[in-house]
């Protein structure tokens, strides 16, 4: 990576958490509520506004699409943990079926990579939608209001036609969100932060969807407002380490580990770096991951002695 | 399924809209009978006009398939034609069908059950489920008949092969996801597990 070691000083970099008044307020009145929540996501939005690159927005959303996975995946009965889908998702080779936990975050890993403004991204939503749900989707209504009442309105709609399709109802809310506020990406944010109970009452068309997203919102800007601030740091510390590296393709490796949750030494760093035509060995790439360990900017994720896997 | 690019007057626009219509319902139709395996809404719109609503033509064609001993279901995210279930017993008496049932025996029931629960599982990890090793000879005909498949390799020595449920699974038991396998709840209303 050539960027400059030195980060140019973000004005997003300053904010770390959101203030108390936010998280904490009192009131359960949709006034209050919404009041909140504007402000959350308005203080998100600062977060995610990167002009310069530096932050670790791809990293973030890889992040956040593994919580949604997971939420999706307990709303469905599977009790996956963040390890099975990193197994799942790092240890298939090519071509393998990955299983549900799998299928379940590159779904939402997908729909984070999606830019939901130019024209074409319905097509690349609705490969990642079950058929029932893709067929349904021109004729789900035109959304007005905020960017949370679009995205209220959406998941109320997908979920009264559809109750089981509950990842799905969840993906289209936060696209409907992301497409409102103008976002270059969608960042997976409600599915963590929406309870089962209030999912199942939308869906049975008797709980308050507005209410709902905004209590959501709240929860889900304060957690991704943290996880971007501790992630930036964490990036701009393994930017830092670039020019000590002098393994060839480290740059490609590096890139990978700032837009990967994991990063599996064998799988995804040789033969060849995924994603590059850069080869590496098994062992240069092992040697690579030590080597980033050892510095300090990259941990081992597993606790295994083999088939590790490594992440920011 | 080989699926050529042909040129297929799709939009059908020299036709008065009924008749229009009444082809390409005819050309649903045709396409799921003559097809093996589930077609995709995806294939399916690729016969009709741009924008037609494929559930909207296979609602009509159910409504004329009401009082005929098969009907067009939608599993594993595509259609198929198939028997009515209340002609089975009659099928199995007279009907030449035997290469197709898989047949399957209750433990390997309960096999299949315990991939799809536990996906991605090992044998392994089968062993740990039931207390026994589960044969290789078993784990083959599973996958023989395609309702499992390998999955991703299990992070422990030897790296040995998960396996997952297919499509055709989902097909075999007539369920859209495994969203629909029956909950915890479910089992315990049939009997299947203890609270």
């Amino acid at each position: 990576m050539k960027v400059a070691a030195k980060p140019a000083l973000g004005d997003t970099q300053t904010i770390h958490m959101l203030p108390r008044w936010v998280t904490s307020a009192g009131g359960q009145d949709i006034d209050s509520v919404a009041f909140t929540s504007g402000a959350a996501l308005a203080m998100l939005d600062v977060v995610l506004h990167d002009p310069s690159g530096t932050s670790a927005g791809a990293l973030l959303r890889d992040r956040m699409a593994l919580d949604a996975a997971i939420a999706c995946l307990k709303l469905e009965n599977r009790r996956e943990s963040t390890s099975d889908i990193r197994d799942a998702v790092c240890l298939a080779r090519a071509g393998e079926a990955l299983g549900p936990a799998g299928d379940m975050f590159v779904g939402w890993r997908r729909l984070a990579r999606i830019n939901p403004v130019p024209s074409g991204w319905k097509d690349r939503v609705v490969k990642l939608l079950p058929g029932p749900v893709a067929e349904a989707m021109p004729v789900l209504g035109s959304l007005a209001g905020t960017p949370v009442a679009q995205a209220a309105q959406v998941l109320a709609d997908v979920l009264q036609r559809f109750p089981r399709q509950e990842a799905a109802a969840l993906m289209l809310a936060d696209v409907a969100l992301a497409r409102a506020i103008g976002w270059d990406r969608v960042m997976p944010l409600l599915s963590a932060h929406l309870s089962r109970k209030d999912i199942r009452a939308i869906a049975d068309g008797e709980g308050d969807p507005l209410m709902c997203v905004h209590l959501a919102m709240v929860g889900a800007c304060d957690r991704a407002i943290r996880s971007a601030a501790d992630l930036s740091r964490r990036a701009e510390k393994l930017r830092a380490v670039a020019p000590k590296l002098r393994a060839k393709g480290s740059d490609e490796a590096l890139a990978l580990f700032l837009s990967h949750d994991a990063v599996s030494p064998s799988g995804m760093l040789s033969p060849v770096i995924q994603d590059t035509l850069m080869p590496m060995t098994d062992r240069a790439a092992r040697r690579l991951c030590d080597r980033l360990v050892e510095l300090g900017v990259v941990r081992e994720l597993t606790g295994r002695p083999t088939f590790r896997l490594y992440g920011v | 399924m080989a699926k050529e690019t042909l040129a297929l007057d799709t939009e059908l626009e020299d036709l008065p809209p009924e008749l229009r219509w009444r082809e390409w319902m005819g050309r649903i139709e045709a396409v799921i009978f003559a097809s093996a395996s589930p077609v995709s809404r995806e294939d399916l719109a690729r016969v009709v006009g741009q924008g037609v609503s494929v559930d909207q033509l296979i609602a009509d064609i159910q409504v004329e398939l009401r009082h005929r001993p098969f009907e067009i279901a939608c599993v594993a995210d595509g259609w198929l034609m198939r028997t009515r279930v209340q002609f089975a017993q009659a099928i199995r008496v007279a009907a030449d069908v035997n290469e197709q049932l898989m047949d399957l025996n209750e433990f390997e029931v309960a096999v299949l059950a315990a991939v799809a629960y536990h996906q991605p599982l090992t044998r392994e990890g089968l062993k740990d489920i039931f207390g026994k090793d589960i044969s290789r000879d078993l784990i083959g005909r599973l996958r023989m008949w395609e309702l499992i498949t390998t999955g991703p390799r299990s992070p422990r020595a030897g790296a040995p092969y998960t396996y997952v449920t297919t499509a055709k699974f989902l097909l075999a038991f007539d369920l859209q996801s495994l969203r629909d396998l029956p909950d915890k709840e479910g089992l315990q209303d049939a009997g299947l597990a203890s609270g």
